[in-house]
């Protein structure tokens, strides 16, 4: 197989580039270089660039590292010290508004039953007082009344 | 004038960088560009891939091991950049079960700087039918006819299985051109 493509092609590949492309390529990659060092990704000029590249490749290496080590951190922060501080303040404010409650409604009935519920044993009204009452406070008195 | 050796470009590179990595490039900037472009077959991806091949010789030419061949290492990182880029391809196409051989085909159809005769042309697809392996052998034996030895080096690979890695690839080129009878 060889001799019959050699034979007729040789070994030359059927493949051609633009014109002019292996003048200009030289000073392409040149360029390409130099842009790429404006950008930091290659080194350019002498050896401290070399150890500041490298130094970054660390910093870059490690980066997933580091976010771990600051998320677990943050986990651990979170847990030990700002939940607590959550919820403590939440159990102040419901024990607060409990009492808050209690409170109120303590007073609330201490009130009640100084002004209005006093329980007054010499008090017997008449039924004519009792149908006076009902007459000035109800107003189905009169039907409520023939009914009975 | 007699012509500076590969030797010499990596000891002026500690002296004046841009000039030795301007002769280096001038003189394999052919070799890589074609090993490259028999593997991709497409001028568009070969000349980014020569370019980034370029870049990273840059970076690490001053820790290159001058005890080891400038051009093998040259090969090597050329070799890897390109089969890089086909394994991107075909992981991009993983789930459309297209063929990375289909793209490449398409590619060498596509291409503006291909004029490739018929003969040429199903050649080159029955290239295209052989693993990256396969491919790179043939094609570093059969259009470059490089040194079993050299190839060793650059691929990695020892002399017996390249050897047979090239019968290989020679037995299915011509199992596939039979068919279209090309080949008797």
């Amino acid at each position: 197989m060889k001799k019959k493509f050699e034979g007729e092609q040789g070994h030359k590949t059927p493949f051609t580039v633009p014109d002019g492309y292996f003048e200009s390529f030289t000073d392409n990659v040149m360029s390409k270089i130099k842009v790429e060092t404006k950008n930091g990704d290659v080194n350019l000029s002498g050896n401290n660039d070399t150890i500041k590249e490298r130094k970054l490749s660390i910093i870059r290496m490690m980066k997933p590292v580091l976010a771990l080590v600051a998320m677990v951190g943050f986990a651990f922060l979170f847990v030990n010290i700002i939940f607590p501080l959550v919820v403590n303040d939440s159990d102040k404010i419901v024990r607060k508004g409990a009492n808050e409650v209690i409170q109120e409604t303590n007073t609330m009935t201490a009130s009640v039953s100084d002004d209005e519920f006093e329980f007054d044993s010499d008090f017997n009204p008449t039924d004519d007082e009792i149908a006076d009452y009902l007459s000035d406070n109800v107003q189905d008195f009169e039907g409520f009344y023939k009914d009975l | 004038m007699n012509e500076i050796s590969d030797g010499e470009i990596i000891l002026l590179f500690k002296s004046d960088m841009q000039k030795s990595f301007r002769l280096l490039v001038d003189r394999y900037k052919e070799r890589l560009y074609w090993h490259i472009r028999k593997m991709l077959l497409s001028h568009e991806d070969t000349d980014d891939v020569l370019q980034n091949v370029f870049v990273k010789v840059w970076m690490n030419l001053k820790d290159f091991n001058s005890d080891s061949k400038l051009y093998t290492w040259l090969y090597r990182i050329a070799t890897n950049e390109a089969l890089n880029l086909i394994g991107e391809r075909k992981r991009k196409v993983f789930g459309n079960t297209i063929e990375i051989s289909n793209i490449l085909e398409a590619n060498l159809e596509s291409d503006v700087y291909y004029d490739g005769d018929m003969i040429q042309t199903e050649l080159q697809k029955a290239i295209l039918k052989l693993t990256d392996k396969q491919r790179l052998v043939f094609n570093m034996k059969y259009f470059d006819d490089m040194k079993y030895n050299d190839m060793a080096e650059i691929l990695n690979l020892s002399v017996g299985t390249l050897k047979a890695t090239y019968h290989n690839a020679v037995k299915k080129i011509e199992e596939t051109l039979k068919l279209i009878d090309i080949v008797n």
